[in-house]
């Protein structure tokens, strides 16, 4: 069923351009929009593929929801270009664009029956009623809600609210759909769960999505690429684990996940082995590069992050290994499935962290001193 | 993030997806608001300026407004009339702001209490209690008001009993008379108070109360520092509800006072009615507005300042 | 504080009677056999037969209707119209002019009343038209109306989430159809509210209507007023009990619908 949903996706949308369907489902460029003297946007240049799960992560205020509403069509750049499959959607208005939006508050026509809701973008479209009868049921029945066709809104529960929402944009096959925080509203147990079904519904169907999001954890586990945005600018643009294991900025390292910085002055470094030499606060660090980057000049000041489950907490017997540091047990946080623990070297507070299936902590406690070893390959040179 | 603009000291670049120029916005707000605004004002505000224009006119000897400058209606009224120096209207004026702020007084000091019950009983019980008070504000006004005169009339219990007081000689009536005026008044009003400080009651939060309380205040302290800081919006909407129409009241003074209680309103439909004196009816009406208005900015202000032991 | 609550509930119950005192007497003497005095003669429901056999009282009825009906609908159309236009679209001095529309619900109607009367004067003498009547009157009532309805109107728009209207643009509804298809059935309850408060405000007022209208053009509240002017009759007693029944029904229907919503 879903197959021919999507299969009819292409066929109907896509008609024009069969022959050499774009690649890029949406194309920013140079967008900018300010609203009074606040600056929602500075000069965004995007581009999602079709098909793509595509995130836009960012605080609030950062101009995420301002750039989805403008490839919507529910506002509109003071500057740059909207292409939606290829198409300049300059002087098309909202309701003739290839896009339907889940809204973050889901938006829902309260006079209207769940299955009227879904109805309507059809009956806009004065799609014949035989043919509405079926989409709808079809889609229903994916998100799980065809007993509650005849419900109003006042009557359905959160997630219930959110699936009808869901529906009532897929139901039209849009291009891309956009989703504007469509999980925020919901509790932690249920956000998980239709994270799963979201991407679950998104391999299925083969529409482009576009993902409005402040939750790090939720864009990391359902996109294919996350754009991270700060200040209305994008920060970093890359795949997922991409943007985990490679941030460019202290902003990004710190925004998704949580992670250990260190200041330091670069003492060496070789372009072609990759890797250099860095003096820091708890001594000399070796830093394996993945890629072949100039650094600079010598004694430029650097920050290296490392992320807390890459740190190794070792016993203080035995000779200190390579980027071995000592420190002193601040503190150990059990939360089930893990342990975080605080270690103090000098002036710095390192994090680490590690499951607790692999019994790596079950031998320390607090007070105690230890070695961290900050491998080489699991430090990360920022830009900033 | 919403382009949407409430207050209108800039116009909304995209409303709903639309993307709106100011002269968008200016042929919309024409074509929408333009055919009411139109209708207030010209048969409004248009007879309102007329009526500015025609108080310093005066009245020809048959009753129509001849065209000639005269203060003369302003100084009538303010006691200087052709007979030199006359306290009829100077009289009107004070009585009627006299028994404007007296109704607003006795109103608030009734409301009180009967908001209170109403807020403290159960659920079904207080929607029926409130429906109670809202029935006679949507029952028409003169026939609460004639209605006085039945319960107030010479053979009526009601008189006989504030015979037997003493308050009246036996066998007098109660009306017409200021004491009917007043009752009939009260009586009218009351619903105007009840609501809005209801409305206030209920979003009362009633934790500050039981603090006060707790921390030994006593009854009348607890009252003021507690409760009535907390129902202020709902006493000054309430008073200016009942000032305002109470001020310009004519139908309770002619149906329950006798010649001898004409107030503003009154004396505006002597002048418009059997006087045919529209010149000084007019100057009459204006007086009444200003009054009216001064009332309104005099409540604001008191308001604004958050007054020590002022109620508004 | 059960002495206290005490006193509440007898306070409450006096300013109940004192309240309703005046309603019931009417209702009372309604089914009085006494034309004159205030003595109770026994019961009898002739009043009632006499007043539907009295022609004035009927065509005072019919004005009232009429004027009530005509006055609504017109004023309901272009309340709601200028809420729609202060809600969403800006003009210069917009904040003046929202500030003028609470002028015609402050000032005593007596004012209004004898400004229009003065107006329409004027026009007879101009132009010839505006001879008083029931379309003078209708023209007063809708002056007095507009103001209620789009101020009850604009506080519906005002709550209304501007993300609904954004979804029917999403959906594929043009700017007309998102109006007729969201905003309108959204914004209904207020326009029925302020259409229900116009119908009732024209209904009861009596000062207005009294000095813009002609002959031949009375209505109701003036039919009470000339007849208690006169002295009171027991048909009228009859009458007003009518109209006494009329406004608790309506305001008891108009709480149940409120609940019903909630």
């Amino acid at each position: 069923m879903a197959v021919e949903i999507s299969a009819k996706t292409e066929s109907s949308a896509m008609v024009a351009e069969a022959a050499n369907p774009p690649a890029t489902a949406i194309e920013l460029t140079g967008i900018s929009r300010h609203f009074g003297e606040v600056r929602a946007l500075n000069h965004v240049d995007l581009a999602v593929r079709r098909g793509e799960f595509f995130s836009l992560l960012g605080p609030s205020g950062c101009g995420k929801t301002t750039l989805l509403r403008i490839v919507a069509g529910l506002d509109y750049p003071d500057q740059g270009t909207v292409r939606i499959g290829g198409q300049d959607m300059a002087d098309i208005p909202a309701h003739l664009r290839p896009v339907n939006t889940v809204f973050q508050s889901y938006a829902l026509f309260p006079h209207l029956s769940v299955w009227d809701n879904i109805a309507f973008g059809l009956r806009m479209k004065k799609v014949p009623a035989a043919a509405q009868a079926t989409r709808i049921d079809r889609v229903m029945e994916m998100v799980q809600i065809l007993p509650l066709a005849y419900r109003k809104p006042s009557q359905l529960s959160g997630g219930q609210k959110q699936r009808v929402a869901l529906a009532r944009a897929i139901v039209n096959e849009p291009q891309v759909l956009l989703l504007d925080e469509p999980l925020g509203a919901l509790d932690l147990k249920l956000r998980k769960q239709l994270q799963e079904e979201l991407h679950r519904l998104q391999r299925r169907l083969g529409i482009t999505f576009l993902y409005v999001t402040h939750d790090q954890d939720e864009a990391l586990a359902m996109s294919d690429r996350i754009a991270v945005m700060n200040h209305g600018r994008i920060e970093q643009m890359d795949a997922s684990r991409q943007l985990y294991e490679q941030p460019r900025s202290r902003y990004v390292a710190q925004f998704l996940g949580s992670c250990n910085l260190l200041e330091g002055n670069l003492c060496a470094s070789s372009d072609s082995a990759c890797e250099a030499m860095v003096q820091t606060t708890v001594g000399h660090l070796r830093v394996c590069l993945n890629h072949p980057a100039p650094l600079g000049s010598h004694q430029k000041r650097l920050t290296l992050a490392i992320r807390p489950e890459k740190v190794q907490l070792l016993p203080l017997n035995g000779h200190p290994p390579e980027n071995g540091v000592r420190g002193l047990i601040q503190d150990l946080i059990y939360s089930g499935a893990e342990t975080t623990c605080l270690v103090k070297v000098g002036e710095w507070m390192c994090k680490t962290c590690s499951l607790n299936s692999s019994g790596q902590h079950q031998a320390f406690r607090i007070g105690q001193e230890v070695t961290l070893k900050l491998p080489a390959d699991g430090i990360i040179i920022l830009e900033d | 993030m919403s382009a949407h603009n409430e207050h209108g000291e800039r116009p909304a670049e995209v409303l709903f997806g639309e993307r709106l120029t100011r002269r968008d916005h200016l042929r919309r707000s024409a074509m929408l608001s333009g055919p009411g605004f139109l209708w207030v004002v010209i048969f409004l505000f248009l007879p309102l300026l007329f009526m500015v224009g025609i108080s310093v006119l005066s009245r020809g000897a048959a009753g129509e407004i001849s065209l000639t400058f005269t203060w003369e209606n302003f100084q009538r009224f303010a006691g200087f009339g052709e007979l030199g120096f006359d306290p009829m209207y100077p009289t009107i004026i004070l009585r009627s702001l006299v028994l404007g702020l007296a109704t607003t007084a006795i109103c608030l000091v009734m409301a009180f209490p009967l908001t209170f019950f109403i807020a403290g009983l159960r659920s079904p019980l207080k929607n029926l209690a409130l429906t109670l008070v809202v029935i006679p504000l949507w029952t028409n006004l003169l026939i609460r008001t004639y209605a006085w005169q039945i319960l107030l009339a010479g053979d009526g219990w009601l008189a006989r009993a504030a015979a037997w007081v003493g308050l009246t000689g036996a066998g007098e009536a109660l009306y017409p008379g200021t004491l009917a005026v007043y009752t009939g008044m009260v009586c009218d009003f009351l619903p105007f108070l009840v609501l809005p400080l209801y409305a206030s009651v209920e979003k009362m939060d009633w934790s500050i109360v039981e603090a006060a309380m707790d921390l030994g205040a006593n009854g009348w302290r607890v009252f003021q520092h507690a409760v009535l800081p907390q129902v202020k919006p709902g006493v000054a909407a309430g008073c200016i509800l009942t000032f305002i129409p109470a001020m310009g009241t004519f139908v309770i003074p002619d149906l329950l006072g006798g010649s001898k209680t004409m107030l503003l309103g009154n004396a505006i439909q002597q002048q418009f009615g059997p006087s045919r004196d529209w010149p000084f009816g007019a100057a009459i009406t204006l007086l009444a507005v200003v009054i009216v208005m001064l009332g309104l900015w005099l409540f604001y202000r008191l308001d604004a300042k958050r007054g020590e032991g002022m109620i508004l | 504080m059960t002495r206290g609550h005490w006193l509440l509930t007898l306070l409450s119950g006096g300013l109940y009677t004192f309240l309703y005192a005046p309603i019931v007497v009417v209702i009372v003497y309604s089914f009085n056999t006494a034309r004159y005095g205030s003595g109770w003669r026994g019961f009898t429901t002739k009043w009632y037969s006499t007043l539907w056999n009295n022609p004035q009282a009927l065509s005072a009825a019919e004005n009232t209707l009429v004027l009530a009906v005509a006055s609504t609908v017109l004023a309901t159309v272009l309340g709601t119209m200028l809420a729609m236009g202060l809600n969403r679209y800006w003009f210069p001095a917009k904040r003046l002019a929202s500030w003028l529309l609470y002028v015609p619900v402050v000032i005593p109607d007596i004012v209004m009343a004898v400004a229009m009367l003065l107006f329409y004067a004027l026009l007879r003498d101009l132009v010839g038209l505006f001879n008083l009547g029931l379309t003078t009157m209708v023209i007063s009532h809708v002056t007095f109306q507009i103001p209620f309805v789009a101020i009850v109107v604009r506080s519906r728009l005002f709550g209304l989430d501007p993300a609904l209207e954004e979804a029917a643009r999403d959906l594929g509804a043009t700017p007309w159809q998102t109006f007729w298809r969201v905003t309108f059935p959204l914004i209904l309850p207020g326009v029925a509210a302020g259409g229900l408060l116009a119908f009732t405000l024209s209904l009861d007022d009596f000062v207005v209507s009294f000095f813009t209208s002609g002959p031949g053009s009375t209505t109701l509240p003036i039919l009470i007023y000339s007849s208690v002017k006169r002295g009171i009759t027991p048909d009228i007693n009859a009458l007003s009990t009518l109209i006494i029944l009329v406004s608790v029904v309506g305001t008891v229907l108009i709480t149940l619908m409120q609940r019903a919503k909630q």
